[in-house]
């Protein structure tokens, strides 16, 4: 779990057992991660993008990452625009 | 309780309490029976969410050829899986905290100055594990072959790393990683178990940036301590033996061909190119 109870309040589910709560931060989590997975490959140059595959492959998780934070601008950015667009929906 | 032998007022008692405790229940029932569909809602929210995510990942499958959409899918999770390590100790939670909580917006953490060191430990406020401390102490050390002295590190998955004057800034790159892999560690131990105390923090990580990493940065090999290498299990210094190395390559998943065969441009996916 990647956000503590002190965050809780930030998505308005305060109110439920800590149980449902860590579980719905962890599908949360889960959505953001696959959104912004989706989004990084749309990012990618051509040459890139195929250089991506190849490392996909064989890659451990880290330099997944560290490929992604090199080759896409504000990637970093992206994520939390990400982050904040699934709060947002979560909390409309 | 009802008793055989209750005189007029004790029965009138008995009757109140049951009452009362007839009630506490009756509340006890709503709120639990509220709490079960608010969380019911937030369920059919997020399932909505996931539905959104689901038709845009289809999108993508379709764009893909065909042996790219087979490869993301099939490691997926490891892609996930790198992007919350990588992210998670300066960026969701920091979205997160922003969205609702007002916090600073997240900054690039250069994890080499003290000033952030400083920063990464009000990230992880009081509460960190033993555990995961000492995970940070054990990645790095220093392993003499040879007569020579050689700056090693545990790299994910029990790889290990030779470090040399010509990788020194990968390995300053992996180093990094580590660092943000024990600071997502810390968070998660530190959301299960909140008697844990940052003095920990605060003691160990100085050591380990002081005398395993910085020391070693600017020192003669030969003056940095072997470390905690010295105390590993025989296991474990025969795994150092059999696998010292750098950038050494991992066989590909389910041997499959090296070429992958590249998809069109994805432009027209990326709302943001147009």
């Amino acid at each position: 779990m990647i956000i503590n109870k002190k965050n809780f309040s930030a998505l308005g589910i305060e109110n439920l057992p800590s149980e449902k709560q860590e579980e719905l931060v962890n599908k949360l989590e889960d959505i953001i991660l696959e959104k912004l997975s989706i989004e990084a490959v749309k990012k990618l140059s051509i040459e890139n993008r195929g250089k991506y595959f190849q490392l996909l492959k064989s890659a451990m998780p880290i330099d997944i990452y560290n490929f992604l934070s090199k080759n896409i601008s504000n990637f970093e950015k992206l994520a939390q625009q990400i982050a904040e667009e699934v709060v947002a929906d979560f909390k409309k | 309780m009802f008793n055989l032998e209750m005189g007029p007022e004790e029965l009138r008692q008995n009757q109140e309490n049951f009452k009362s405790d007839l009630k506490t229940t009756e509340i006890v029932e709503t709120e639990e029976k509220e709490k079960k569909e608010e969380y019911k809602k937030f369920i059919e929210k997020i399932e909505k969410i996931e539905k959104e995510n689901k038709t845009e990942q289809d999108d993508l499958m379709q764009a893909l050829s065909e042996k790219e959409a087979s490869i993301f899918q099939k490691t997926k999770e490891k892609i996930k899986k790198g992007c919350k390590i990588g992210i998670v100790g300066t960026m969701i939670v920091t979205s997160l905290l922003a969205v609702g909580c007002g916090a600073e917006k997240p900054q690039e953490v250069d994890h080499w100055s003290q000033v952030n060191i400083e920063e990464a430990r009000k990230t992880i406020p009081d509460e960190v594990t033993k555990s995961w401390v000492n995970y940070g102490l054990r990645s790095i050390g220093s392993w003499k072959k040879d007569g020579e002295d050689f700056l090693v590190m545990i790299g994910s998955g029990m790889h290990y790393y030779r470090i040399t004057q010509e990788n020194l800034e990968e390995f300053k790159q992996k180093i990094g990683d580590e660092i943000n892999q024990f600071l997502y560690y810390s968070t998660v131990e530190m959301s299960r178990d909140k008697n844990l105390t940052g003095k920990l923090l605060d003691a160990r990580i100085k050591v380990f940036f002081a005398k395993y990493v910085e020391h070693a940065m600017e020192n003669d090999m030969s003056t940095i301590a072997h470390g905690l290498f010295e105390k590993a299990s025989p296991d474990e210094w025969q795994q150092l033996e059999d696998y010292i190395y750098f950038e050494v390559e991992q066989p590909d998943i389910n041997g499959e061909e090296n070429e992958v065969k590249q998809s069109p441009d994805l432009s027209n996916l990326d709302p943001t190119l147009k």
